[in-house]
């Protein structure tokens, strides 16, 4: 028994008058950029998109009653390695709920999880068997929301992983069901090869961008949808798809300082990236509400994180998520491939390394699974663990 | 219609940003004192304070008005640009074309050595007429609302103030960064209208889109150029791959928050530049703040930045096929520090090379890190051609 039990208190978000004065400030006084009367979100975020949503952010967003909602859920920090981890911990209400951790990604936050998290903790009141319910943990991760930022350099996805290990086993968790997508997927990823006899099962809506099969050995060669796959990933990249990734791992500090300056710079960098992977059809407001959009951005904003947060991109790059010929993950998993993401990858080159027990082919959705298709994500992680639970 | 121009920034942008400037809410930064995740905090913060305090937009501002500026619209596009005559016998016209996070006044130390040598310990016979533009969307160029205009269309549009214009039939051109693509388009398409072309950065034409020569053409004293040229695509190109595709997006922020647009500028200064990692033995305070606050006073970020989209999305294409693809006599200077340099053997077969020079000491922003090595070879590589 550890004598290093991290201390785990209490957790009530609150932003000062003095914050949301200023903020309010600087979208009164925006000074705009100009724009070509060109194809809209051709050159990047349209101008009048962009007037509209911060008119949205400025007059109707009610920050208020978004933390409310957030406190709505029982939320807490636990110190560990002497930094804050924030999170949420919202118990299972069923005959025995099994302990889920979610993991959340970029440009979200633990937000992404607000809409899933009573769906997953009580399904008797969403239509669903109470047997399915999960304690349901969602952690931020370092540099995210109101986890601390980190203070020295190496906060990779496999660090975070060992952090949010730590919180499980803080929790009296020991063994548990972990979920992610984005870097989420990463974090999940990584908790699950370091610790597999814990992890019962793990449930992935995306398949880490870093993550490389093994090859060579005896490892079979590409199937023609593998490298069709690999193809339309270079595509996606070749059309600024992935932009935002290179300016993240190489100079994130450099565009933090517009972005934790002005909300509009903020709000137009994330906004560009939910609507380039949601499933939109470019309208962001189809798949996202403005409420929850606004609700994650301000959480940037008050938590002055992006540029912690967009640091994440640059420390994993010298740790990508690859496997030696022969090596594979041992815990039992569970994908969900939403047809709205950039690329979904074969199942042949996810099975190359992960032992997929069940793959779904979801009807609709993109990159932001929890936010977008809450409830058919939550069915289909309540399927995935039934067995394992 | 040319008119004459003074730069004259109103009262109220100033203030507004000096009062953006001291309510920066500063991002936070840790374990960065090699920059190596972007701009330094303590340095940025030291240089915006300085930005707010002490910074003196107005002696800068008479600086510049003492030179002849001008402005017209050429097809849509307003340019603004210095005319400075020449003093000599013979004065020979000359365009200098700036680059990228630069701006005209990157060329405010060579203007005047170049128009009046003799005043500077130079031939009279030197001389040159001296017109530096501003390039289309960038500094007092703004505002620029016609889509395409890529570094062809400059080119197209630097014949017609040259000749069409200012009159003059024959003409010299420079630049670097942006200003060698340019300048190498005048020396491709217009060779007959070019009296010769002197460039510091040396690409293929289709650069931005083609790629670029093999590294087997790299000669003696060249052995270090393709590592070094690799370092700066696998670690200071994102910007212009985001430039290139979602300059907008960008733009947000940096038109919004005088600090985010200085730390974006002054990343590009420092790591560019032969400074050995501080900035101010090339750069003053008052030169990195000159050029951001010009970005900032005419809101040209955006423009500037959609320059590398319009490089993408406007391919170059070839005037003619004849070789050398650069028939226009050829002079090129390189500077070892500089971040991207092709070998002579690759530029022998692509343009009509005359002059070849590699100095050994400065970087990317030639015009204000070694003028004086830039004024006197354009005035030996010209003096053949007069």
């Amino acid at each position: 028994m550890s004598l290093e039990k991290p201390s785990i208190q209490p957790f009530t978000l609150h932003i000062e008058d003095s914050a949301i004065a200023d903020l309010h400030a600087r979208l009164e006084r925006t000074r705009w950029p100009d724009e070509l009367d060109a194809e809209p979100w051709s050159y990047g975020a349209s101008l009048d998109e962009m007037r509209r949503m911060m008119d949205y952010w400025r007059l109707k967003f009610d920050w208020r009653a978004a933390e409310s909602g957030i406190n709505a859920l029982a939320q807490y920090k636990a110190r560990i390695e002497n930094q804050d981890i924030h999170f949420i911990h919202e118990r299972g209400q069923g005959p025995k709920p099994f302990p889920l951790l979610l993991c959340h990604g970029w440009p979200g936050s633990f937000v992404e999880m607000l809409d899933i998290i009573p769906l997953l903790a009580d399904p008797a009141r969403h239509g669903g068997d109470p047997a399915d319910a999960f304690d349901v943990i969602v952690a931020s991760m370092p540099g995210y929301g109101f986890s601390d930022r980190p203070v020295a350099p190496g906060m990779t996805p496999k660090r975070i992983a060992e952090r949010f290990a730590g919180l499980m086993a803080a929790l009296g968790y020991g063994d548990y069901g972990v979920q992610g997508g984005d870097w989420g997927a990463s974090v999940a990823t990584w908790i699950a090869r370091q610790w597999p006899e814990r992890v019962r099962g793990l449930h992935l809506n995306w398949i880490p961008g870093s993550y490389q099969p093994p090859q060579g050995g005896k490892e079979p060669p590409f199937s023609e949808a593998e490298l069709a796959f690999q193809a339309a990933m270079a595509t996606a990249a070749a059309h600024g798809v992935s932009t935002h990734v290179g300016i993240h791992a190489s100079r994130p500090q450099t565009l933090g300082y517009g972005l934790n300056d002005s909300p509009v710079g903020l709000a137009a960098w994330l906004i560009d990236k939910f609507r380039m992977i949601a499933d939109c059809d470019g309208d962001i407001e189809s798949a996202i509400s403005l409420d929850r959009l606004f609700t994650n951005i301000s959480v940037y904003w008050f938590s002055e994180t992006i540029t912690s947060a967009i640091r994440l991109y640059r420390e994993a790059r010298h740790q990508p998520i690859t496997f030696a010929p022969g090596e594979r993950l041992v815990v039992p998993v569970g994908f969900a491939a939403f047809p709205g993401e950039v690329a979904v990858p074969p199942r042949e080159w996810v099975s190359r390394v992960y032992d997929i027990r069940r793959w779904t082919e979801m009807k609709r959705g993109g990159h932001f699974a929890a936010m977008e298709q809450p409830q058919a994500l939550a069915e289909d992680i309540r399927a995935f663990f039934r067995p394992l639970r | 219609m040319i008119e004459p121009f003074q730069i004259n920034i109103d009262e109220a942008v100033l203030a507004d940003l000096k009062a953006r400037l001291r309510q920066t809410r500063f991002a936070p930064d840790f374990a960065n004192t090699g920059w190596d995740y972007g701009t330094n905090g303590t340095y940025l913060r030291e240089l915006v304070s300085y930005w707010a305090e002490a910074y003196d937009w107005r002696k800068h501002e008479a600086e510049m008005n003492g030179f002849a500026h001008f402005r017209t619209v050429i097809d849509d596009v307003p340019i603004h640009f210095i005319h400075e005559r020449g003093r000599g016998p013979k004065p020979m016209p000359l365009i200098m074309t700036h680059g990228w996070p630069w701006t005209f006044w990157d060329l405010q130390k060579v203007i005047r050595p170049l128009t009046d040598p003799a005043s500077f310990g130079g031939d009279p016979a030197d001389a040159f007429d001296v017109v530096v533009p501003s390039l289309p969307g960038f500094g007092f160029s703004t505002p620029l609302a016609v889509p395409g205009v890529n570094f062809s269309r400059t080119a197209e549009l630097w014949m017609k103030l040259m000749q069409q214009e200012l009159g003059y039939r024959r003409f010299a051109a420079q630049g670097g960064d942006f200003g060698a693509f340019v300048t190498a388009q005048l020396g491709h398409k217009h060779a007959d209208s070019v009296l010769g072309i002197h460039i510091h950065l040396a690409g293929p034409l289709g650069m931005i889109t083609g790629g670029m020569p093999d590294d087997s053409m790299f000669g003696p004293g060249e052995e270090h150029w393709p590592a070094q040229n690799a370092l700066f695509f696998d670690q200071e190109s994102a910007y212009s791959r985001l430039q290139s595709t979602k300059p907008q997006t960008l733009a947000y922020g940096l038109n919004d928050s005088p600090a985010g647009l200085c730390a974006w500028l002054l990343e590009k200064r420092r790591r560019w530049s032969d400074c050995g990692g501080d900035v101010e033995t090339r750069f003053s305070k008052d030169d990195l703040l000159t050029s951001a606050t010009i970005y900032w006073v005419t809101e040209s970020f955006g423009t500037s930045a959609r320059f590398y989209a319009e490089a993408r999305r406007n391919p170059w294409t070839p005037a003619h096929d004849r070789k050398p693809v650069v028939q226009a006599p050829t002079a090129v200077l390189l500077f070892d520090k500089d971040i991207v340099k092709l070998p002579r053997r690759w530029a022998e077969g692509y343009y009509n090379l005359q002059r070849w020079n590699v100095a050994p000491v400065g970087g990317h922003f030639v015009p204000m890190e070694e003028p004086e090595i830039l004024v006197n070879d354009l005035r030996a590589f010209y003096r053949e051609l007069r």
